[in-house]
């Protein structure tokens, strides 16, 4: 349980670096939001005007305390561009992202792990080398160009599943294989090294000594031990999905969070883009706490 | 010589593959293990006692291959079935509750993420011992108990690393007995044991063998563990059966040189000798076809014959029977002793 209390005090502490972080990037970059939001020919007074209500001309530490404070009370400040609280926005948004990835995610697991699976049986052997090959193209092939692919070879090739996000579950499939085939590949090809690595561990020969054949000992005794890994690197690459979600949101034009930070970059929306990137860190530091307790709980000796 | 056998193995060979090459490891070897009895067979490291023993229940690794020779298997019916010959199926069929099997190394052999009664009761469920999962958990219990594990109802939820070596060992031993085997494998079970457990180990398994009416092979290099445990044993080198006879008689009169080297090998208690004996010389790396005795390299007391033929199987007594030119016939052959021309012409043939 201690335990437990000591990584919530690090996930708060990850979150108030990532905010410091984000907060001073974002100010050492040239140009006055105010400036970018108004016209080009309004005059001075009315840009330092604006200037001062968002707080622009204090000091940086100022500023930061400020966002801080505000943070705390659960208020993330006012989006410039869109004119509405941020954490309504992120809120709004969440739900999409948070359904994208678990879609992705559940891709990639049952997909990475099956592809897995079947190589290391087979190792060495054709259905290996193929599926060794598609997972490398997996690992390989950027997101944008996965996306794009799928709605050239289901929508206008095939015409079998929608273009673009249209609310449906079939709408949701297209986006949920381009952001999980990165993760897919890296899954299968670590499960098989990982299960490959268990082939010659002793307790497989206890289990055939015990009446298992060879395959029902590997899928039984020797995939438990090896998911450890595979369990651990899904949950690393849950960062790398969520930035893949900005690219596969766009392409499939999914107002998630990875669009939200889209367009807060696009307008030098400064609180918008804080606050996508401060829940984004949230996600991952949660994923990782989940990681380890599921973990935990298939591995006894990681028990406390 | 036996009449009531259960296992006999008849010109067992092994081989494993080497570049592209299968050289053979286990070189025809022919064991029968009779009921209740148990039987060691000794060697040192390298000289195929654990390939001998995985080839019986089709655990070889990857590498390794039965390439030759028959396994009978008698049943109690009388019936006589060739087990080297089955599927894999078939023998796992077999694996549990005909023959069941203890390792060297009791941490690496239990699932390390797998509670241990989970892992025993995995014998009763794989062949439908017991279908009702409380009655499962209760045998397992009982088994537990059995092989003298304390508080058996909450070590059930035990894992591995949770437990001693000799604990270990023991969850092996009842992961082993719960099928009621007929044949128990013991491939080296107290190497990795200290000396207080492994007496008690021993002890076990004996107490195992005499309450199941169990044979059992006993795969060592331990002179002492052949002495406390076996009926008659097999000495093997480099994958040939040397000698073989019941232990008493062996342990009174060894006679291939080899024998000899290994008991003359065990420490003695009391006489502070300055230095421990040991049998010269190291086991050959010869990938050629050899003819001659494999140990002629090392033995003291080999004749010219030694290095070109090896010797058939002599019987010497009843039970007892010795590969050997020299003391296999009497030794009368020591006038045939010369130095032998051919030994640096072999250690050269070898490098080249």
């Amino acid at each position: 349980m201690s335990g437990f209390l000591r990584r919530c005090v690090g996930v708060l502490l990850v979150l108030l670096g990532v905010m410091a972080l984000i907060f001073i990037v974002l100010r050492i970059v040239p140009g006055n939001p105010a400036a970018v939001l108004l016209n080009e020919h309004v005059n001075k007074e009315t840009i330092e005007r604006l200037t001062a209500s968002m707080n622009l001309d204090k000091s940086i530490p100022e500023q930061f305390l400020l966002y801080l404070s505000g943070a705390i009370r659960g208020d993330l400040g006012q989006s410039y561009y869109m004119k509405q609280p941020v954490l309504k926005l992120v809120l709004t948004a969440f739900p999409y992202t948070v359904k994208l990835t678990v879609f992705a995610a559940a891709f990639a697991w049952i997909f990475g792990i099956g592809v897995g699976v079947i190589s290391a049986i087979h190792h060495d052997r054709l259905p290996d080398y193929l599926f060794r090959g598609v997972s490398l193209l997996g690992v390989s092939v950027p997101v944008f160009m996965v996306a794009l692919f799928l709605q050239y070879l289901f929508y206008f090739k095939l015409s079998l599943l929608p273009l673009g996000y249209d609310g449906s579950a079939a709408s949701m499939i297209l986006p949920a294989i381009a952001l999980g085939w990165n993760s897919a590949g890296s899954v299968a090809r670590l499960t098989r090294s990982s299960l490959m690595e268990q082939f010659n561990e002793p307790y497989l020969d206890t289990a055939r000594a015990k009446g298992l054949t060879a395959r029902q000992a590997i899928l039984t005794h020797g995939l438990k031990n090896a998911m450890v890994p595979v369990i651990t690197m899904l949950a690393l690459q849950l960062s790398s999905m969520l930035s893949g979600a900005v690219i596969t949101e766009s392409v499939f034009s999914i107002a998630g969070l990875g669009k939200l930070a889209l367009t807060a970059v696009q307008t030098r929306d400064m609180p918008l883009l804080q606050g996508t990137v401060l829940f984004s860190a949230f996600i991952i530091s949660l994923g990782n706490i989940i990681s380890d307790l599921i973990n935990s709980i298939l591995d006894p000796r990681l028990r406390v | 010589m036996i009449e009531d056998k259960l296992l006999e193995i008849k010109d067992l060979t092994v081989s494993i593959k080497q570049e592209k090459e299968m050289m053979p490891v286990v070189k025809g070897i022919d064991i029968t293990i009779p009921r209740r009895t148990v039987v060691g067979l000794v060697g040192e490291s390298g000289c195929g006692k654990s390939m001998t023993a995985k080839s019986i229940n089709h655990i070889l690794p990857s590498f390794a291959k039965v390439t030759g020779g028959s396994m009978m298997w008698h049943e109690s019916s009388g019936k006589v079935c060739d087990i080297a010959a089955l599927k894999e199926k078939e023998i796992r069929k077999r694996c549990g509750t005909d023959i069941a099997m203890i390792f060297q190394e009791p941490m690496t052999s239990l699932n390390p993420m797998m509670c241990i009664g989970d892992q025993i009761k995995e014998v009763l469920m794989i062949h439908k011992l017991e279908k009702n999962a409380e009655k499962a958990k209760a045998r397992v219990v009982e088994m537990l108990d059995s092989v003298g594990i304390p508080e058996p109802a909450m070590r059930y939820r035990a894992y591995p690393h949770e437990l001693s070596g000799g604990m270990r060992q023991r969850v092996m031993i009842a992961m082993a007995m719960i099928g009621s085997p007929k044949l128990l494998i013991a491939d080296e079970p107290t190497t990795a044991l200290d000396v207080t457990t492994e007496a008690q180990i021993l002890k076990l398994i004996r107490k195992m063998c005499e309450d199941y009416t169990m044979s059992a092979l006993m795969i060592t290099h331990n002179m002492g563990v052949v002495s406390s445990l076996c009926d008659y044993v097999y000495v093997m080198y480099l994958g040939t059966i040397m000698e073989q006879a019941p232990t008493a008689e062996l342990f009174r009169n060894p006679l291939h040189p080899y024998t000899r080297g290994l008991l003359s090998s065990i420490p003695k208690m009391g006489n502070n000798p300055e230095f421990l004996e040991t049998i010269p010389g190291n086991i050959p790396v010869d990938k050629k076809k050899f003819k001659g005795c494999e140990f002629c390299l090392r033995c003291s007391d080999d004749i010219k014959k030694c290095f070109f033929e090896q010797a058939p199987l002599y019987k010497v007594s009843e039970n007892h029977y010795v590969r050997c030119h020299v003391t296999g016939t009497g030794a009368a052959s020591y006038t045939d002793e010369v130095e032998n021309p051919d030994r640096e012409y072999a250690t050269a043939g070898k490098e080249g």
